[in-house]
């Protein structure tokens, strides 16, 4: 019969018993799945971050990403754009590409030099139209936070600077930028004044002529100060048109987004320009291997002669392993809680079902039922439980998920000084929703396993004895 | 034997009914039946036959459905009798069968244990207090403190002391 039909029938004789035993598993079920939900999303919304701004692949100067991120000139990559073409037309590598861009980064001092301030920079220089469209990458449907570059027909000399870097060089207003109080206001001004020595009247009296003699500057101009090629440093203008939230307070205070040309034409002059990185995005994340494969072939063979390599996007920005390592280590510490409870619980509720059917498991055993028949119906029992939580857990977890992505929540991960919305992952994650519920209901078998041996092994006299 | 070996034993060639009816509460009348020809592997048209054939023997073809919660003392002694039918074995082992049945009950269980004794051609050997339960059976062994003190029968009576 109806091995199974008589294990649900043998839960239903104690309904207040077996839905305390359900509601513990789908407490844990829910518990798991809400969580993992959001550790999924946020691992996807992490990798997603990372590829819209850096791509999956880069390819750089041997030696850069360890030691040269500050030294464009010794670790640039020359003839780059034949590289960038190479990668562009290769039969295997065209039809997983999305965007294949150079960048330039390089430190430096922008100063604001019409309110007398300057500040330590990391300039990057990009195509605007490219990295865009590396903007525009959302293979998981993340909700992400990815500003466009405001640099798209602007002048060459236009540049996007971080929200930081404005307050930092005191052009709030010009960038109309709120909740940034002016140097009055902080007293920066007068600590300016307290600690800058006194120029002598002669040079005073130049500067003042000086001013007078050129036009104002305009009051988003900065001036960046860069080491050139030839080791000497080099200043270029720039106009800043707008103040953007990178979304992490230390690339906010620091960043500067130019166009690449500009870029170029400060560290390099009238030299051949290079480029430090080359960004490779990818359509699918699940391609990156491939198109490594296949790039280490390409410079092993067209460009063999240059000292590159290529990191993936895990590498260069080490915070994404350092993620993932955390979400899984709370999850499977959480797992692990739920998996302990679930096994005593579903172990004490058998255990009791045992007991109280002693003489019924003597009955079955002494009108020709086989020990591993008992076995069985227990095991059924625990089974039953287990599906029957899994199946109640995902059908509560899948609204509560809902609930929670629509209910407008957002937090601000450490570091970041965006508040994102907070999301779970759980429909459609079918690798999360059927592992846990295949692990539950594992786990409920087990936890039956010993009640249900040691009912097949009683004695059929001592069970049929037992009161 | 194996343990295995003695259940498919037992369900071949024993029946048991039980003071207390042992029957599963959370199976009905015919369920109960069909259990042990579960157990004994018969086909599915075969068991329904019997099973019909062994409730309507014991005047319960009504109350197939039934869960022994339901049935009376009685009716659960009968539904345990045609159980321990079912696999039409050659000894059923009763242990006090009207015990928990009042006299008149017990008087008609103890019929219908002959009947079926009669028409199945089993043996039926049961445990009894009730001098007249036992003036019922063929064959009498009287136990005390666990001797075998005496052994009757009926039509002639042999008597001996162990």
């Amino acid at each position: 019969m109806m091995v199974f039909s008589l294990a649900l029938r043998n839960l239903l004789r104690n309904r207040r018993r077996s839905m305390t035993t359900l509601l513990a598993m789908v407490v844990g079920l829910v518990s798991m799945l809400i969580f993992g939900g959001y550790a999924r999303n946020a691992v996807l919304a992490t990798e997603t971050g990372y590829v819209q701004f850096h791509g999956h692949l880069q390819i750089q100067h041997k030696g850069y990403f360890k030691y040269g991120s500050g030294n464009p000139v010794a670790y640039g990559i020359p003839d780059y754009e034949r590289l960038i073409g190479a990668i562009k037309n290769d039969p295997v590598l065209r039809p997983m590409l999305v965007v294949v861009t150079p960048s330039l980064r390089l430190n430096g001092i922008a100063g604001n030099f019409t309110n007398g301030v300057s500040n330590g920079v990391v300039a990057a220089g990009v195509v605007v139209d490219d990295q865009n469209k590396m903007r525009k990458w959302n293979d998981y449907g993340s909700l992400t936070y990815s500003p466009e570059i405001a640099l798209g027909g602007t002048p060459v000399d236009s540049a996007v600077i971080g929200v930081g870097v404005a307050h930092l060089l005191q052009m709030c207003g010009p960038l109309k930028l709120s909740d940034c109080p002016s140097a009055e206001e902080t007293g920066a001004s007068a600590n300016r004044d307290l600690a800058a020595p006194a120029a002598p009247d002669s040079i005073t009296a130049l500067s003042l002529a000086e001013q007078t003699n050129t036009p104002a500057a305009s009051p988003t101009h900065i001036e960046l100060l860069a080491a050139s090629v030839q080791g000497a440093p080099n200043v270029t203008g720039l106009n800043a048109v707008r103040a953007e939230n990178w979304g992490v307070k230390e690339i906010d205070d620091s960043l500067i987004v130019m166009h690449l040309p500009q870029a170029q034409r400060l560290v390099f002059g009238g030299a051949a320009p290079q480029v430090t990185a080359i960004q490779i995005q990818l359509a699918h994340t699940g391609q990156m291997a491939a198109a490594r494969v296949r790039l280490e072939e390409l410079l092993a063979t067209q460009f063999k002669g240059m000292p590159l390599e290529i990191h993936d996007f895990a590498t260069l920005a080490p915070i994404y392993t350092q993620v993932i390592q955390f979400f899984d280590s709370i999850f499977g510490f959480i797992s692990i809680l739920i998996y302990v409870i679930v096994l005593f619980t579903v172990g004490n509720t058998m255990s009791m079902a045992v007991v109280e059917r002693t003489t019924e498991i003597g009955t079955l055993r002494a009108i020709g039922q086989r020990p591993g028949g008992i076995r069985i119906m227990f095991v059924c029992e625990g089974f039953l439980l287990g599906v029957l939580g899994a199946v109640a857990g995902i059908a509560i977890a899948l609204p509560v998920a809902y609930l929670i992505n629509h209910s407008g929540l957002t937090w601000a991960p450490p570091g970041y000084s965006y508040a994102y919305p907070v999301q779970v992952r759980v429909w459609g994650d079918h690798g999360l929703v059927v592992g846990t519920a295949l692990s539950l209901t594992f786990i409920a078998v087990v936890s039956a396993w010993w009640p249900a041996n040691r009912a097949a092994k009683l004695d059929i006299v001592d069970a049929l004895r037992h009161v | 034997m194996s343990a295995n070996e003695l259940s498919d034993f037992r369900v071949r060639h024993l029946g048991f009914i039980f003071q207390n009816f042992n029957l599963l509460s959370v199976l009905s009348a015919y369920e109960n039946i069909e259990y042990p020809l579960l157990l004994a592997k018969v086909p599915a048209s075969e068991r329904k036959k019997r099973v019909m054939a062994l409730l309507d023997a014991v005047g319960l073809a009504d109350r197939a459905v039934n869960l022994p919660g339901q049935l009376s003392g009685g009716q659960r002694q009968r539904v345990a009798i045609a159980r321990a039918l079912a696999t039409s074995p050659q000894l059923v082992l009763a242990d006090e069968p009207t015990a928990n049945l009042d006299s008149e009950t017990g008087s008609a269980i103890i019929a219908l244990m002959r009947k079926m004794q009669q028409e199945h051609k089993v043996s039926f050997v049961f445990s009894s207090h009730d001098p007249k339960v036992l003036a019922e059976a063929d064959d009498a062994v009287f136990i005390r403190d666990g001797r075998i003190t005496g052994v009757e029968r009926h039509e002639p009576v042999l008597e001996r002391s162990v």
